[in-house]
């Protein structure tokens, strides 16, 4: 098997990889596939087996509520999940163009997203305010590089 | 589809297995497995959980709402559960208060047996 590829880090430092971007048409069958994609990325850039299992739920919730406020809304735009991972973060970015006619999720979405990842944040979107569902995880770091 | 969902009768209650992944877009097809259980008149229901990958705020819901129903019928809903990273989706939003939630089916039978007669 060929070795990983070398990233430049800085020192102690998880190499800075570039942002993965999806966008999907919102509908509930896709927010597993968009589950599929930050599962992947959060293992790539080293997050414990009890971490990804947190980005799995927490994007998975993200998504869910985009695509409920989309349907609730009549919004056709695409949903855009947005994942970064640098700086000694992880960050998923969840926007829908739903604005205040996008009916809010339930606040148990909310407790999981609260409870799983680092930091949370709803703030506005394009479609208005609510659209976009911020998350981020910290990252390990990793002493012997 | 990723969800399973059977049932089965076991020692005077309902057994509904459930595996693979409870989310958005699979959660209607358990809500409507279980409201059509409780419209058969089974009114005591243990959930076996065990085989359940994933479970998400939808999923939630959906349990809550099968709980609602049968208690409308003085019915009851047990769960069985060992599963840390499920067991961690109930922690999170109190709904280990909520649900009794045993280690498995035997026990949830028994706990459900011995509330009330069937």
């Amino acid at each position: 098997m060929a070795p990983p590829s070398q990233h430049p880090a800085g020192p102690g430092a998880p190499a800075a990889l570039g942002p993965v971007v999806l966008r999907f048409t919102a509908l509930p069958e896709h927010v597993r596939t968009a589950r599929l994609v930050a599962t992947s990325l959060s293992r790539r850039v080293g997050l414990d087996t009890t971490d990804v299992e947190g980005v799995r739920l927490a994007v998975g919730e993200a998504c869910g509520r985009a695509v409920q406020r989309s349907e609730s809304a009549g919004a056709s735009d695409l949903v855009e999940m947005v994942l970064t991972a640098a700086s000694g973060v992880l960050v998923v970015e969840v926007v829908d163009g739903a604005g205040d006619d996008g009916v809010e999720s339930e606040e148990v979405a909310m407790l999981l997203m609260e409870g799983l990842a680092d930091e949370v944040s709803v703030t506005a979107g394009p479609g208005g305010p609510g659209g976009t569902t911020r998350l981020t995880w910290g990252l390990p770091t990793d002493p012997a590089s | 589809m990723d969800l399973s969902v059977t049932s089965r009768e076991q020692g005077g209650r309902t057994v509904v297995e459930v595996g693979g992944e409870i989310d958005v877009y699979t959660a209607p097809v358990l809500r409507e497995r279980l409201n059509d259980l409780v419209g058969e008149g089974r009114h005591h229901l243990v959930v076996d959980m065990e085989k359940v990958d994933f479970l998400d705020s939808t999923g939630l819901g959906v349990l809550v709402g099968g709980l609602k129903r049968v208690r409308s019928h003085d019915g009851s809903l047990h769960l069985v559960c060992t599963q840390e990273k499920i067991l961690k989706v109930f922690r999170i939003t109190g709904l280990t208060k909520v649900f009794p939630i045993h280690s498995t089916v035997d026990d949830a039978v028994a706990a459900s047996s011995g509330e009330s007669a069937s």
